[in-house]
């Protein structure tokens, strides 16, 4: 009998000393079509190229991925014609770039698909998974792996994650789905603050193959939430064999001075193949970089090698119009420090610190997407007016093509948008964690359909498609084009 | 936002902008962000001259988009 204790501390000294995260797989040889990329889905289910829509959905716990669902169930309902063919706005989804609590809903709809709307309130929404999080850490069994210095947080929650949101889908399933959205679950190199994304084009920087990864530690990473959550780490192999370095990486580091966002988007990347640098990655919430996830598609659409640069200029069929939405859960909580000439203690502090500087560029981050489409739109408005005048003239001929002319429209669906002070304050206090009660829940899931269609670029932009936003004013001059 | 036109006397072909697919030639590509960029043609066939050009893309409009010209090499000389 006096040897059970003995016994259970060897035992959970044995298993401390076994605990350890899973590693992701060494990418045997380098394709450049293999692996989850965009090119590699194939868009032949009706989901067509010239009309390409982009999802965003930002961090912010259960409130995000529910605000994200409300906007989805919206898509789902609202009919539109295109190319003579009915159709829903949803199925012509072609990409969604997601952080942290976005992240659930972005890969639970890219893993089960119409199931989403069945099975993701019970599965994941009105779950309180803030509470299993910490049953399990609490269970003397888990003591002995968190003793590991290779087995955290993370990897407890991630596990949770895969055993009861995603079945234990790995990016595989995604690969052979071979479906649009291509979706983009965004974390943070904690090193640097820089965006890593869960794509295999990243991936190929670290010399690992993404396929046998599974999808659930991917939106772990990208929700970690700092001090709450311990970083997520994967390993850097180096340079893949056979590997050819995308020459856009090449040509943007010559770009200090020309062109410094392409050189500050490449030089970081470009770490990652350096082993004397770089031999592990530590992940933490996606919204430390960029809590809307709207850059990953700004660079998609104005990098040589982005998949939206890409299909605009070699797609099956000329793209014609781009929509972006961005799912913006950000809230503005009333904070009693602003009440007192006390200074805030350090925990206050550092907890301000992890949350406040997360929302700081979203609106910024917007406005420059939204500054691509008005710069698309307008190079297409006086290019017409200029052929217009042309054409008054017998002997003129017409300005030459360009390539592409697409329209453009970015809707964004944010609690500021509500009308109403008093319901507005209630939404912009809403807690972020993974557990929200019901009737906030349940109102957080309308209230994304309602500020999607309320939206008068969305309502523009339905009608522009052949459908129609019941009971929605007139867009007016904020109207997509 | 940029522009190019790349023009090529053997008619329509992608172009490449950095190797990946950027447009086709004779008509007026629009580049979402200045800077340096690696210019070529699909091939094959390698038919053209010469292979790759290095530009400085900045300061264009579309009524003034930049210029390159590939030429077409008679086929006894085509790049293998």
């Amino acid at each position: 009998m006096n040897r059970l204790p003995a016994l259970l501390v060897l035992l959970g000294v044995a298993t401390a000393g076994c605990a350890h995260y899973p590693v992701n797989d060494r990418l045997a040889e380098w394709d450049a079509n293999r692996g989850y990329r965009f090119q590699a889905l194939d868009a032949d289910d009706g989901n067509t190229d010239s009309l390409f829509v982009c999802l965003s959905f930002s961090g912010g716990g259960t409130r995000a991925a529910a605000l994200a669902y409300g906007v989805m169930k919206a898509l789902r309902d609202t009919a539109i014609v295109w190319n003579n063919r009915p159709t829903t706005l949803l199925a012509e989804v072609d990409c969604i770039s997601s952080v942290s609590g976005g992240s659930f809903t972005a890969a639970y709809y890219a893993l089960f698909r119409e199931e989403l709307f069945t099975t993701f309130e019970p599965n994941f929404l009105r779950r309180n998974v803030t509470r299993e999080l910490i049953l399990r850490a609490l269970n003397p069994l888990n003591w002995f792996r968190l003793a590991s210095p290779y087995f955290s947080r993370i990897d407890l929650a991630a596990e949770l994650y895969d055993e009861t949101v995603f079945r234990r889908a790995t990016f595989r399933q995604l690969i052979e789905a071979r479906r649009r959205p291509f979706i983009v679950l965004n974390a943070t190199n904690m090193r640097n603050g820089v965006g890593f994304d869960f794509t295999q084009d990243q991936f190929d920087l670290l010399g690992s193959s993404l396929d046998t990864y599974p999808v659930a530690r991917a939106v772990a990473a990208s929700s970690a939430f700092p001090f709450l959550l311990s970083p997520l780490t994967v390993k850097a192999y180096g340079e893949p064999t056979g590997f050819k370095l995308n020459e856009e990486y090449a040509t943007a580091m010559k770009d200090f001075y020309l062109s410094p966002v392409r050189y500050h988007w490449a030089s970081p990347q470009l770490d990652y193949l350096d082993q004397t640098r770089v031999q592990y990655v530590h992940l933490l919430d996606g919204g430390l970089a960029d809590n809307i996830g709207l850059r990953p598609v700004q660079r998609a659409y104005a990098t040589t090698n982005g998949f939206l640069f890409r299909v605009a200029r070699a797609g099956r069929e000329p793209m014609q119009r781009l929509v972006v939405i961005a799912v913006n859960a950000k809230t503005d909580p009333d904070d009693d420090s602003s009440l007192s000439g006390q200074a805030p203690g350090i925990i206050g502090v550092g907890m301000k610190t992890a949350t406040v500087s997360m929302e700081n560029y979203s609106f910024e981050t917007v406005e420059a997407v939204r500054g691509l489409a008005r710069e698309q739109n307008d190079l297409l408005r006086y290019y017409a007016g200029c052929n217009r005048l042309l054409a008054q003239c017998p002997s003129a001929e017409p300005l030459p093509a360009i390539a592409p002319a697409f329209k453009s429209c970015v809707i964004e669906v944010s609690f500021d948008a509500i009308a109403d002070l008093k319901t507005r304050r209630r939404f912009l206090n809403l807690p972020t964690s993974f557990d929200l009660p019901a009737d906030d829940l349940e109102a957080v899931i309308e209230m994304g359909g309602k500020l999607l269609r309320q939206s008068p670029e969305f309502v523009s932009l339905v009608r522009l498609l052949g459908g129609q936003v019941a009971g929605a004013p007139e867009p007016g001059r904020a109207a997509c084009q | 936002m940029e522009f190019l036109r790349v023009n090529f006397e053997g008619g329509i072909r992608r172009v490449l902008l950095n190797g990946n697919p950027g447009g086709s030639t004779n008509s007026i590509i629009t580049i979402p962000l200045p800077g340096t960029y690696k210019v070529s043609l699909e091939a094959p066939p390698n038919d053209f001259t010469p292979t790759v050009q290095m530009i400085e893309l900045a300061l264009t409009s579309a009524f003034e988009p930049m210029q390159l010209t590939f030429h077409r090499l008679p086929a006894s000389v085509t790049h293998v």
